[in-house]
């Protein structure tokens, strides 16, 4: 295991835990219902720090570190991975800024990202079978004094709210393996966001397709070196499957908790269900599910804070929480029955969030790939 | 499966009814839960708007096969639609087990001529314990008086007539459950309030109030006291009905992940991978063998062989197939499955309640593990080992 | 400016605490530890006030070893400075021994202008330490009170009593203990959290306060904690109709003053 929890950290996510109940529960129902952005909620996460925290403290965040984050996650996914989500897309973008970026970059941008002035967001999918190779794909061009870049992303979070994207486009069409990545500002002419996308779950975080019309970006935003975005797409991929996690951890965690009240207080046969063992099967396998990919979440996590490689941890928390997530919500449901299907109950709200968790950043590929490579 | 020529054509004629009235507005009526009341009306014109109900009165009396292919049909489609239109059987199930030909007339002509029939047995106190059930039926005089509240009763607001089960004597439990015959005019029935679910939108869930309904004594179907009885047998018969619209919603979730990397892959140059290969190959195998055992249940119905256990199998493995293809439907669409536009995130959410309903798959369990446990069958175990 | 100082409690979370259904002993081994509800109260009324006056605000905490646990959490909440006593006589110290102990801290710590904590402790809720503390160090006390303001050496504070409203004037120093309606705690921001680690902190040895061994000596022992479990009263009506029943219900309402 490659962490404990420090005081601070501890300290961190009781304060969370605090917030959330004040500021994030009170709205996550009817947030669903209306399904508007909650630009209230995110001033307020923007308030408390949220935004900067993994931002370096030069830059005005918090430098509180990737373990403080993902707990953070849990602990808003608890009431609302719809909000949880903004702050997850926000973040993996902060951070890419922050490992890839120049110092140039960094002075320029972190600042805005960290105190909520600007909200981040990454565009990396794109429809067709691989990236960088569909009809579709996001092409840059070279350009006097930079590039110009031609295509569409799909499904980007975030999107119409976002100061910047984070994008990943290919300077050699049909090559997946050649991505360069730039950061694009939302402002910049030839840039349209679609209309946002309905989905069944996590309503108020905005997903919509983006396509770029020639959009004008200059060297300085060239993240990272040219051709060199194949390695950043990874990171960024892995950290936002560990952030993720964190989400289906927090949904799966209520849920667990929301079954377990209900068994109690609902009885049968002449006595609470919660005494049955089919009950209690039900809910052990959650709650041990979900107790250890929460473990596993936060020590990616950690191995993140150590500057360590995690790409390998992060498929299999991936893993865990594809296993995790609706099935967990299937089981809760099952032990509430009838009342359980009912939207006027909890648990409706959170079967329909969960899969937004697992899967609105997936890749082509099964994460057990990535694993399987590592180990043979 | 062998089918006869009848079976195919009718089995022909759901499929086409589904694809012209139920698929193309599914979706539309899962956002807006509005009753798909035309639905009932093109079922009637169909003929498939009462298919248990026997020749003699009036119904087309389809063998028991046929009704299963039929509602696989429908459930492909929609299991709202499924639900809505296979209802009139599951009502009709009591009168058959236990209905005179008087109460078989009086029941059957209103479903015969296009409407509905609900079977109210479930109440806020009495789920999966049904047998601890608090609405009351008094004798008085010559008729039956009725109070009490159900709930979770499927088309309760749109049907003609219900069977109620009622107790006409708490102090005995269980055994005195006795099931009634009630036509919506009765005075003193209401419906109550509507439910509003996570799936099967459309489909009309609402409680049912009943104060001082009286009944004339004759609505009673069977002897006081029997109502547990009929109850379960009707959910044995019932069950193999809910098994078929699993099975149809794993054929379609199935049959959307073939379309889905068809089109992908319509390049002709690449294919699914081995990953995406073998979890649909693992859904085909669960769809068949989901299917097959809802056959032999009902093949044993048939021959008049005792089939409880086997009803009851194939309810808990079709459903639970049902939630497993899903999703993992779901996980092979990615991103894209979470658009409320892709039938994938519907079919995630009504395959849910199938695991719950006509008996939850934990009930379904107890009641195979009370078959296979019986001292008779350890009995005919150490005959067949010869120990 | 005034210098306050404000005395806080370390206590279990209540919600934690599970009651053992045989013999209502209570188990808190899974119970986390927080500043006492009231107290936080107190706190937030110091942080308020010195946010407006200016001045300054300290942190007075006396507990088991435990009550190092509190510190950060007490600095993130606008104290810059936190005094703490960790010692085994807190275990059953009683409203005596808490006051003695406090008063000599305070006398040792120098001269605050007000002297703040909540009316009562969440888990046993005395309300004796205002009263005695002022009392032990010769200062006004001012209890109940739900609303507070300093104008230079004046304090001016409403008390919310049985039967009426007060507003009394008094010249500091001043012990004062306030009601959970005085103010609605703010949740501290991040920056306020990781910002606590680098505020001073000090040990108070209670062997340096100079107290003898009957001052540190609990004059009410407690035998026994046991949970309440709040026992329903099951009674049963059993009219005929449900409008009698609910007739009955109301009549029995009535008798016992809810409507």
């Amino acid at each position: 295991m490659s962490y404990a929890m420090t005081e601070e950290q501890e300290l961190i996510q009781s304060n969370i835990r605090e917030f959330v109940t004040e500021h994030v529960a009170p709205l996550a129902d009817s947030l669903d219902k209306n399904g508007e952005y909650p630009s209230e909620a995110v001033v307020k996460m923007a308030e408390q720090g949220l935004l900067g925290l993994v931002v370096p403290a030069e830059f005005g965040g918090l430098e509180a570190g990737y373990l403080s984050f993902v707990a953070s996650v849990e602990e808003l996914s608890r009431a609302s991975a719809a909000t949880a989500a903004i702050l997850v897309q926000h973040t993996v973008a902060t951070g890419c800024i922050g490992r890839w970026g120049n110092a140039e970059q960094k002075g320029r941008l972190l600042p805005g990202l960290a105190s909520g002035e600007t909200l981040g967001s990454v565009a990396v999918f794109e429809n067709g079978p691989k990236l960088g190779a569909g009809a579709e794909a996001l092409i840059a061009r070279q350009h006097e004094h930079g590039y110009l870049l031609k295509g569409a992303k799909i499904d980007v979070g975030n999107a119409g709210k976002a100061g910047i994207y984070v994008v990943f486009a290919t300077a050699e069409p049909g090559d997946g393996k050649k991505l360069t990545a730039f950061i694009v500002s939302a402002g910049q002419k030839g840039i349209r966001v679609g209309p946002i996308t309905k989905c069944t779950g996590l309503h108020g975080y905005q997903t919509a397709d983006i396509s770029f019309d020639d959009v004008f970006v200059s060297k300085e935003d060239m993240l990272g070196a040219l051709h060199g975005g194949s390695s950043i797409v990874g990171w960024t991929l892995a950290l936002a499957a560990v952030a993720e996690a964190a989400e289906t951890v927090g949904i799966v965690a209520t849920a667990v908790k929301h079954a377990a009240a209900y068994s109690k207080q609902r009885v049968q046969f002449g006595r609470s269900i919660s005494n049955f063992p089919a009950v209690q099967i039900m809910l052990a396998g959650v709650a041990a599910n979900c107790h250890a990919a929460r473990l596993v979440a936060l020590d990616a996590a950690a191995l993140i804070d150590q500057g360590k490689p995690f790409e390998v941890e992060s498929a299999m928390v991936k893993l865990l929480a594809l296993n995790l997530g609706q099935k967990s919500l299937c089981e809760a449901v099952q032990v509430e029955g009838g009342y359980g299907y009912s939207e006027e109950m909890a648990l409706a709200r959170l079967y329909r969030d969960v899969a937004g968790t697992t899967l609105r950043n997936s890749p082509a590929e099964f994460p057990e790939k990535l694993i399987a490579e590592s180990i043979a | 499966m062998n089918l006869t020529s009848e079976q195919q054509r009718l089995q022909a004629l759901a499929r086409e009814f589904t694809a012209k009235h139920i698929i193309p507005v599914a979706m539309e009526y899962d956002q807006s839960a509005e009753f798909p009341m035309f639905a009932a009306d093109e079922a009637k014109k169909a003929g498939l708007n009462c298919m248990a109900i026997p020749k003699e009165f009036g119904g087309p009396g389809y063998d028991s096969a046929t009704q299963l292919l039929v509602v696989e049909e429908w459930a492909y489609g929609c299991a709202a639609f499924a639900t809505m239109l296979g209802g009139n059987g599951l009502c009709s199930y009591p009168l058959l087990i236990a209905g005179t030909e008087e109460q078989k007339k009086l029941y059957f002509a209103p479903i015969v001529a296009g409407g509905f029939g609900a079977f109210a047995l479930t109440e806020p106190g009495a789920g999966s314990d049904a047998g601890s059930c608090r609405t009351v039926a008094q004798l008085a005089g010559d008729e039956y008086v009725l109070n009490g509240v159900k709930c979770f009763c499927t088309t309760g607001g749109y049907a003609k007539v219900f069977v109620v089960f009622a107790s006409t004597d708490l102090s005995k439990g269980v055994k005195g459950l006795t099931a009634f015959l009630v036509e919506r005019e009765r005075t003193g029935l209401a419906i109550g309030s509507v439910e509003h679910k996570l799936g099967i939108r459309c489909s009309n869930t609402v409680e049912l109030l009943l104060k001082d309904v009286r009944i004339p004594a004759n609505h009673r179907l069977g002897q006081e006291g029997e109502g547990m009885k009929i109850a379960m047998k009707t959910l044995d018969m019932a069950r193999p009905i809910v098994a078929s619209i699993g099975v149809g919603v794993a054929r379609r979730a199935l049959d959307e992940c073939i379309r889905f990397f068809l089109h992908k892959h319509s390049d002709g140059k690449s294919q699914p991978s081995q990953a995406e290969q073998f979890v649909m190959a693992d859904m085909a195998i669960q769809v068949e063998a989901a299917r097959a055992l809802i056959f032999h249940a009902v093949s044993l119905k048939d021959a008049g062989l005792p089939y409880s256990k086997e009803s009851a199998m194939a309810k808990a493995f079709a459903t639970d197939t049902a939630m497993h293809v899903c999703v993992e439907a779901q996980q092979l669409f990615g991103s894209k499955g979470l658009h409320s536009d892709c039938v994938i995130q519907k079919l995630v959410r009504d395959a849910k309640v199938l695991q719950i309903y006509e008996g939850t798959n934990q009930i379904q369990r107890l009641v195979i593990a009370g078959q296979i446990l019986r001292p008779e069958a350890v009995k005919s175990m150490s005959q067949a080992t010869g120990r | 400016m005034p210098k306050c100082l404000v005395c806080y409690k370390w206590t279990l979370d209540e919600q934690d605490i599970k009651i053992e259904p045989e013999d209502l002993s209570l188990d808190s081994s899974r119970a986390k530890g927080k500043i006492s509800d009231f107290d936080r109260n107190a706190i937030e009324e110091a942080a308020l006030l010195v946010e407006k006056n200016g001045g300054a605000v300290d942190a007075l905490s006396y507990g088991t070893a435990s009550v190092k646990q509190s510190l950060k959490d007490a600095l993130s909440r606008g104290p810059g400075k936190a005094f703490w006593i960790g010692d085994a006589s807190a275990e059953a110290a009683d409203a005596c021994v808490t006051a003695n102990v406090l008063a000599a801290a305070i006398r040792k710590l120098g001269q605050y202008d007000l002297i703040l904590c909540g009316e009562g402790s969440s888990d046993l809720y005395n309300q004796q330490t205002a009263p005695r503390l002022a009392a032990l160090l010769g200062f006004p006390c001012l209890s109940f009170v739900n609303k507070l303001s300093v104008d230079g050496e004046v304090v001016t504070a409403t008390r919310k009593l049985e039967d009426c409203v007060e507003t009394v004037t008094v010249k500091s120093p001043v012990v004062i203990s306030v009601l959970s309606e005085i103010n609605k705690p703010r949740i501290p921001s991040l920056k306020q959290v990781l910002g606590a680690s680098k505020k001073p902190n000090e040990e108070v040895k209670i062997a340096d306060l100079g107290l003898k061994p009957e001052d540190l000596h609990p004059k009410a022992m407690r035998k026994s904690v046991k949970g309440f479990v709040m026992q329903r009263k099951n009674v049963v009506y059993k009219e005929s109709s449900a409008a009698d029943n609910i007739a009955k219900l109301k009549v029995s309402l009535a008798s016992e003053g809810l409507c």
